[in-house]
């Protein structure tokens, strides 16, 4: 199944944060380590389309005053999300070590 | 004396989020919302978080929330045309009918347009466009070529229009140019609507075409990287 590219970032965060990432707490941490700002919009999407895939699985949490009341949910990556992920960083791997050393070094005058 | 905490989002803001969010995300999608308003009221000011509200507003207004779609689903917010060129039909649709509010229905007087009130029309335009738009979404990985969907869309947006256009120009206050090329301007609109209909006639094809030798077209949302998944 192909991973885009920020769905790669937001399953990044989704396991770092391990079982603590929900919503606002993903789009922060982005923000914080890749300084990458993101729509609660296009979070969410990603949110549920990897759950669709099986990479996360999701489950309500505390409700508190600052959410209006309103439960988080909370994401976990599954094995098959850490699969997904290794099998990326192995693909990126292969096409970094791909890239031709000739030129690679080279300035422009 | 205001009695709004400025600490909380406009109630304009939530109720728009609420029904632009399927139910079973509403809550979900509008505690974010509430934290991130309060966050940004605390670190910027109740007037800066009011403005950044506006984009994380539209955000949320893609069809994979508003409908909850199952995956594969479109990635992109339907304001996105690139990736998804259906939208284009709606906000068209929307066009056509705040245009046509604005001229009061006797203004058309007894014309006609394929054999149907020019009144009635105002209302047939913006629904066809709509009806096209819905049809887009669900069928988008079963059509034969994105580029095909691309001409229809742009063809039949630009045509519906035009077609409001002039009927609106010259059913409100028609100038003296346009009363003197009355014929003209009637070719123009049957030119017009023939282009319509040979546009529909390419979205049908594009969708036999699907449906007999497969989908070729990209599904939303596995386009050019960037805040696809």
């Amino acid at each position: 199944m192909q991973m885009g590219a920020f769905e790669e970032l937001v399953l990044y965060i989704v396991a770092i944060l391990d079982g603590k990432a929900y919503g606002i707490g993903i789009i922060g941490e982005l923000e914080r380590r890749t300084g990458r700002p993101a729509a609660i919009g296009a979070v969410q999407t990603v949110l549920k389309r990897m759950e669709g895939k099986g990479w996360v699985t999701s489950a309500f949490g505390e409700a508190t005053q600052a959410r209006g009341g309103k439960a988080k949910r909370y994401y976990t990556i599954t094995a098959q999300g850490r699969h997904a992920l290794a099998l990326n960083r192995e693909l990126r791997e292969r096409l970094w070590h791909a890239i031709p050393t000739t030129g690679w070094n080279y300035e422009p005058a | 004396m205001s009695l709004h905490d400025p600490l909380q989002p406009p109630a304009w803001a939530v109720s728009i989020l609420r029904a632009a969010c399927h139910p079973d995300l509403r809550d979900e999608i509008e505690g974010d919302f509430r934290e991130q308003y309060q966050a940004d009221a605390q670190r910027y000011g109740p007037a800066a978080a009011r403005q950044r509200c506006v984009p994380q507003l539209l955000s949320v207004v893609r069809p994979a929330l508003m409908f909850n779609l199952s995956y594969p689903y479109p990635m992109r917010s339907v304001l996105y045309f690139g990736e998804t060129p259906y939208g284009v039909l709606f906000v068209s649709a929307a066009a056509v009918l705040l245009a046509m509010a604005a001229v009061p229905a006797a203004a058309f007087g007894e014309s006609v347009m394929l054999g149907l009130p020019m009144s009635a029309m105002a209302w047939v335009m913006p629904a066809l466009l709509t009806v096209l738009g819905i049809l887009y979404m669900r069928m988008r990985t079963r059509l034969y070529a994105a580029a095909i969907s691309r001409i229809h869309i742009g063809v039949t947006a630009a045509a519906v229009l035009l077609l409001a256009g002039v009927a609106g120009v010259a059913a409100a206050e028609p100038p003296a140019s346009f009363r003197e090329q009355h014929e003209q301007v009637g070719s123009v609109m049957q030119l017009l609507v023939l282009v319509l209909v040979l546009a529909q006639l390419l979205y049908a094809a594009n969708v036999l075409l699907g449906l007999r030798r497969g989908g070729k077209a990209p599904a939303p949302g596995n386009g050019p990287a960037g805040a696809q998944g």
